[in-house]
């Protein structure tokens, strides 16, 4: 009889971590990152739903952008940084020993602040993830480059000039170029680290549909500092100060009814 | 250090209590005509209602503007979207007072058909709910808002009365005065309507104190 109700607690238990990985594709559980004595984040308890946009808002050095680094495991190349807690992608734990980094990294890509394209053509920017990964078949590098750039909304704009320069084009193309780059070896989860920061108007219009679009495919965790941008694109907004996470909701429930006083205080532009 | 947007607030506050203050002046002063049957009065009321007309405008026009400019977030952006609400009310209940001032023209120089009773006490009614939200929308006090909209029903047990005793009693009876008991019927109404206009805006206030939505849904007022 005991023995019974364990296992259907068993179960039950089970059975709500499969209703969980299935609504999620990553989450965190007492995360806590350190740079030497500083620490830079925590306790955060974060779920990250799949095909949706997570933005992450907060005042400068406030670890935003420490915690999306640390979603693909970019901080480990930082000296003295140290990580505590559980980043899970799926059922997997990032940080477990007998994990691939640079698989880990392949499934979670990253766009940067500053586009940074590399100093080759259009189409080797694209191929190099492919090339890296062994692959050589030219016409399936064709066909997979054709679908990046078509996804990140700049094949039209570059099809018939697939080997020019790359730096030729304009910082908004760039930073798209950037997006196909990442796109290219098919990730599971896309973050952007203030993606729109040096673009004009147009330009991350572009790139706020692009990112609309792109969740259709993939989970997309953005960190920002302009409030508008995370309102306009995202359907959770986290709200972090001081390393810690204040809030954590429905983007629109942030934005019109916040329910604690710092984040309100912060999105009316009264601090921070 | 305060900033320039928070001075762009106080002003358009500023402008929908003057709103309030005239859309109030205009309950009073149509109330007072009637008790007077002071055909002076109901003519002030009728020509100040453009000012009031042009006042909403104005507001309207402020609070797009900072919608536009400001893009506005959470207790900003409900402060300026309720207040936008509450102008369209405020606008509405000044309507109404002016529709009780052309009331009174019917009724001047005509005996009085009845000394006027449960009127008076529908009107303080709309009065004291008037008064009392725009307190609340000023203190932002959700709970005088919420006492506002308490007093609605008591408003339509007094609009009922008045309405079956004026047909039951007059307009059914007897043609030659059912015009005046057809005036005092409307009069009536528009008073309860008012009072309509006040709940719309204390469940205003309260969304934008306490961003609970209890509009359509009477039971919530009942949570906190």
């Amino acid at each position: 009889m005991v023995k019974m109700a364990i296992n259907m607690d068993y179960a039950e238990r089970r059975n709500r971590d499969l209703t969980f990985l299935k609504r999620f594709k990553m989450s965190t559980t007492n995360l806590n990152i350190w740079y030497g004595a500083v620490h830079a984040v925590k306790n955060i308890n974060l779920s990250i739903e799949k095909n949706k946009v997570i933005a992450i808002i907060g005042p400068s050095g406030c670890g935003k952008s420490t915690f999306l680094r640390s979603l693909n495991r970019m901080n480990d190349v930082i000296l003295k940084s140290r990580i505590e807690g559980k980043i899970l992608l799926d059922e997997k734990n990032i940080y477990d020993t007998d994990v691939d980094v640079v698989e880990i990294r392949r499934k979670i890509g990253m766009v940067f602040q500053k586009s940074n394209p590399f100093p080759k053509s259009i189409f080797e920017n694209v191929a190099y993830g492919l090339r890296v990964n062994g692959i050589k078949d030219k016409n399936y590098l064709e066909q997979k480059i054709e679908r990046s750039l078509k996804d990140a909304a700049l094949w039209k704009e570059v099809e018939d000039r697939l080997d020019s320069l790359a730096l030729d084009l304009s910082g908004g193309q760039q930073q798209r170029l950037c997006i196909a780059r990442a796109l290219a070896v098919e990730p599971e989860v896309v973050l952007f680290d203030e993606p729109c920061s040096a673009l004009d108007p147009t330009a991350t219009a572009k790139i706020e549909e692009l990112i609309q679009e792109l969740k259709k495919k993939y989970t997309i965790v953005i960190v920002t500092h302009n409030m508008q941008q995370a309102a306009r694109i995202s359907d959770f907004t986290a709200f972090f100060m001081l390393g810690e996470l204040i809030e954590f909701d429905k983007t629109d429930k942030i934005f019109t009814a916040p329910s604690k006083k710092t984040t309100e205080d912060y999105i009316t532009g009264r601090f921070g | 250090m305060e900033r320039h947007f928070d001075e762009e607030l106080k002003e358009l506050k500023k402008a929908l209590l003057k709103m309030a203050t005239l859309s109030e002046a205009a309950i009073y002063k149509s109330i007072e005509s009637l008790k007077n049957q002071d055909k002076k009065l109901a003519k002030d009321i009728i020509n100040e209602d453009r000012n009031i007309d042009e006042l909403e405008l104005e507001i309207e026009e402020k609070s797009i503007n900072l919608l536009a400019l400001r893009q506005p977030m959470a207790r900003d952006l409900r402060f300026i979207t309720t207040g936008m609400k509450i102008n369209a009310e405020l606008e509405r209940i000044a309507d109404l007072a002016v529709n009780i001032a052309q009331q009174v023209f019917e009724l001047a120089d005509k005996p009085q058909l009845k000394p006027l009773k449960d009127i008076p006490k529908l009107a303080a009614v709309a009065r004291r709910m008037v008064k009392d939200v725009i307190d609340s929308f000023v203190n932002r006090d959700g709970n005088l808002a919420k006492r506002a909209i308490l007093l609605d029903p008591e408003a339509d047990k007094l609009k009922n009365l008045i309405c079956d005793e004026l047909i039951n009693g007059y307009i059914m009876k007897d043609c030659i005065t059912a015009p005046q008991a057809i005036s005092l019927f409307l009069i009536a109404r528009h008073l309860e309507r008012i009072c309509d206009h006040a709940t719309n805006i204390a469940e205003d206030v309260i969304y934008m104190v306490q961003s609970r939505v209890v509009k359509h849904h009477p039971e919530k007022l009942q949570d906190k």
